[in-house]
């Protein structure tokens, strides 16, 4: 307990699945509190340079131990984009 | 710039408002809580409510008192002072760099106050180094400084402003800058340089002003469409101060990267990526101040000294960045020849200031 209340417990990411597909969209819909899947269209979630959505990139990152390069994550129009650039990344570990 | 004669950092200090707020005592949401969190935000310092603010009086002033005791200067001897500000100085305070040289006893100082938001503090280390060493001028002792309070909304501050990659804490900052070496020189810098892209003046419609009501998300302009801009500016301003130093950014006498005091969303998605490959991975510095408005530069500066993260011949890069937009680059030297930290071989990591990518 903290003297204000309860501390939150960190981010829940889903566990690591060799579908990332599925694990991404877990991270999109935690994040935007909207179910998501993968042909959705980014800018009808939010727009893809939201510090939300920047956030839930870096979070990505975090969670597959890799960097995204920023040009194509700033250029991506689904999530299925996002999936594919987590998925092709040189250094990802999904 | 490269100035044309010795310029050092005599002294800096740091002065923090005395409440520590945390996302957690201000009553936020768990939500909110986390993204504070994850942007690596663990305090800020904030002003108590209810006094009428006075930035001058409670946070400037003493971190001059300071700064001016570090670099063992009396204030009569203080012949420029430059005061930078991101809002409201309080009632009565039309001319906050006068009054901060009265408090002071710099009774014969030209006063100068800089409104460059977050690039103030850069704005007023270059001025100060400009007129230091400009052969029309006679300035041998230039005291810049800042000080903000940003208003008593932990909302505002915590999840309005923070939504934008920044989260404001309130403080004082203040160097002593002196030309020659009658002083202490514990830093001197070997060279500055900035760039603006005002075409991305668009963006930055909101202000600090707890007054001015902040654009909803669905109101912000792309941030995408500036990024490269931001970038553009960031990427001139680093490579113009390393090579006016003679520095590649490989260079292993440049131990640090002190960065505007910035949320790290917001530094590494769109700032780190315009720096130089080869650099040191820049410090954590946010997580227990926030961003200090004008302020960060001079804080950073106050950091390395009073942390010795530097040893003799080292080099820091200091960068800046504002809105309108602007980005500064300071490259910071040790002297060689400093007996305070002559045999040590610092390690900025662990001494507090852990690397952040």
């Amino acid at each position: 307990m903290t003297p204000s209340g309860p501390s939150p417990t960190p981010f829940q990411d889903p566990p690591a699945s060799p579908r990332v597909a599925e694990t991404l969209c877990a991270m999109f819909t935690e994040t935007l509190l909207v179910p998501v899947c993968p042909d959705d269209e980014i800018q009808y979630l939010a727009t893809i340079d939201s510090l939300k959505l920047m956030r839930l990139i870096t979070r990505i990152e975090d969670r597959f131990d890799l960097t995204l390069d920023d040009d194509r994550v700033f250029t991506a129009s689904t999530v299925a984009d996002i999936i594919q650039l987590v998925e092709h990344a040189p250094d990802s570990h999904p | 710039m490269t100035p044309n004669a010795p310029i050092t950092i005599a002294g800096a200090a740091v002065h923090l408002a005395a409440h520590r707020q945390t996302a957690r005592n201000a009553g936020l949401g768990d939500r909110d809580v986390l993204a504070a969190d994850f942007e690596g935000y663990v305090e800020i310092p904030t002003s108590p409510a209810g006094r009428q603010p006075s930035p001058v009086e409670q946070l400037a002033y003493p971190a001059a008192i300071a700064a001016l005791k570090l670099a063992e200067c009396d204030p009569g001897d203080v012949d420029l002072v430059i005061y930078a500000w991101s809002h409201d100085q309080g009632p009565g305070v039309p001319l906050p760099h006068a009054r901060l040289g009265r408090l002071l006893g710099a009774e014969r100082a030209v006063t100068l106050g800089v409104q460059q938001m977050s690039g103030g503090g850069a704005a007023a280390l270059e001025i100060a180094s400009a007129l230091l060493t400009a052969s029309s001028h006679n300035y041998t002792t230039a005291l810049i400084a800042t000080a903000d309070i940003f208003g008593t909304d932990p909302r505002r501050r915590w999840v309005e402003q923070a939504s934008k990659g920044f989260l404001l804490g309130d403080g004082g900052t203040c160097a002593v800058v002196c030309s020659g070496t009658r002083r202490p020189a514990p830093l001197t810098v070997t060279a500055l340089a900035s760039s603006g892209r005002p075409g991305t003046e668009l963006h930055t419609l909101f202000s600090f002003d707890p007054a001015t009501p902040m654009p909803g998300l669905e109101d912000q302009p792309s941030l995408r469409r500036y990024i490269p801009a931001m970038r553009q500016c960031v990427s001139e301003a680093v490579t113009q101060a390393l090579t006016a130093s003679g520095l590649a950014p490989g260079d292993p006498r440049i131990r640090l990267v002190a960065f505007t005091r910035l949320g790290r969303t917001v530094l590494r998605r769109v700032y780190y990526p315009a720096l130089p490959a080869g650099l040191p991975d820049p410090l954590a510095l946010t997580a227990h101040t926030g961003h200090l408005g004008a302020g960060d530069i001079i804080a950073n500066l106050a950091h390395i000294q009073d942390e010795l993260l530097l040893a003799p011949g080292d080099y820091a890069l200091l960068v800046s960045v504002a809105m309108g937009f602007a980005a500064t680059a300071a490259v910071i030297q040790a002297p060689e020849r400093t007996t305070a930290t002559m045999g040590r071989v610092p390690d900025p990591a662990a001494r507090g200031a852990s690397r952040l990518r």
